[in-house]
């Protein structure tokens, strides 16, 4: 289903698909920020935005990530402020920040409560080990199926590669991976289209 | 109380536009400040609260609204909230601005093929971040490639597999 959106888009990469109401927004990134325990928000915000409602193509969507993951900020709400503003102006950005923050703020307020109350939240432990482990699986799952989708060079894939061992494995500060690879391959994808 | 608004705004203001990575780069500068400078949590409390935050869906960095609920209760949780989520958002929201108006420039193509790449690397980078600092064994291993295996290859809902995984645990500390 995607992929036939994916191939509509084409013809008119830059604009949003459509052009969502502002309950829509909210609601959409509430969904979000109610579902993603565990983590796994990167999966979840695509499969409801460009997968399940085709608002943005996996191009946009992963330029916005990239985005996202170089501003400050927890990338989730970056997002949400983000593909809101993009979809619905101002408004859509207040929209998708709401949204986004609603249910896990009072479900941590809530649960702040019972800790300061009794000092534990039962409970809690099984929650961290198995759905972290799911959430996880999650977003490799994702970074998969983007992968097979939208990657098909070679040295598309080597900068993947590179990117993903630098910070995942040798833990080289965000910043300086960013400041080498985001100029590189800008000149590579400049010279060789 | 405003006392303390101001010192809750002042910490997590100057944090915000620091949260280069997402907000789980900040929980150490956070920890030496919120537990060995202003002495509000315990370094245990602290851990708790992290753990807490990290079992609710939605941003990590949710760990503000707690610590903002321990030193001035609900007002304390949204200012501090808000004064670590707004700076940052109001950047995202100036550089939409900017990518909405260049949206029908030549170059926003090159830009997306450029980011496009990044932007998975650093997918797969923080799920091995995570593996390593959850200090997988051998259970969680296989739950973390029975969840990416069934979800890159069928259309399951997500929300099936985390309940198994939620269920798994709970069946492993029964035991």
């Amino acid at each position: 289903m995607s992929d036939i959106k994916t191939a509509a888009a084409s013809t008119v990469p830059e604009e949003p698909l459509v052009r969502p109401r502002l309950s829509a927004i909210f609601g959409c990134f509430f969904l979000i920020g109610s579902q993603s325990f565990g983590g796994g928000t990167t999966a979840w915000l695509r499969r409801e935005v460009v997968i399940k409602r085709g608002w943005l193509t996996d191009k946009q969507f992963l330029a916005s990530l990239a985005i996202c993951q170089i501003t400050p900020g927890p990338n989730p709400l970056n997002m949400s402020v983000f593909l809101g503003s993009v979809l619905g102006g101002t408004l859509g950005a207040l929209a998708g920040f709401a949204g986004m923050m609603a249910f896990p703020t009072l479900l941590c307020l809530a649960l702040g409560a019972l800790y300061f109350t009794y000092n534990q939240v039962p409970g809690l432990e099984i929650l961290l080990g198995g759905v972290g482990a799911v959430a996880i699986g999650m977003n490799l799952a994702n970074a998969i199926r983007l992968t097979r989708k939208n990657i098909h060079k070679f040295r598309q894939l080597a900068v993947i590669v590179l990117v993903s061992v630098a910070v995942g494995i040798c833990h080289f500060p965000l910043l300086y991976v960013l400041v080498v690879s985001v100029p590189l391959n800008l000149l590579v994808e400049i010279c060789q289209p | 109380m405003i006392l303390q608004l101001t010192a809750l705004i002042k910490v997590f203001g100057g944090l915000s536009l620091l949260a280069i990575g997402g907000g789980n780069a900040l929980i150490p500068d956070m920890q030496r400040v919120v537990v060995d400078q202003y002495h509000w949590l315990t370094a245990r409390e602290f851990l708790d609260l992290f753990a807490i935050t990290r079992a609710t869906p939605g941003p990590g960095s949710t760990i503000v609204l707690l610590i903002g609920q321990k030193v001035a209760g609900l007002p304390g949780a949204f200012i501090g909230a808000l004064a670590m989520f707004v700076p940052s958002s109001l950047l995202v929201f100036i550089l939409s601005c900017l990518w909405h108006r260049t949206r029908h420039s030549k170059s926003i193509k090159v830009i997306e093929n450029t980011l496009g790449p990044i932007a998975i690397g650093l997918i797969f980078a923080s799920a091995m971040v995570l593996i390593e600092a959850t200090e997988h064994h051998f259970l969680a291993w296989a739950i973390t490639l029975f969840a990416t295996v069934v979800l890159a290859i069928t259309e399951m809902n997500p929300m099936i597999i985390l309940a198994a995984g939620a269920g798994i645990s709970l069946a492993i500390s029964l035991l």
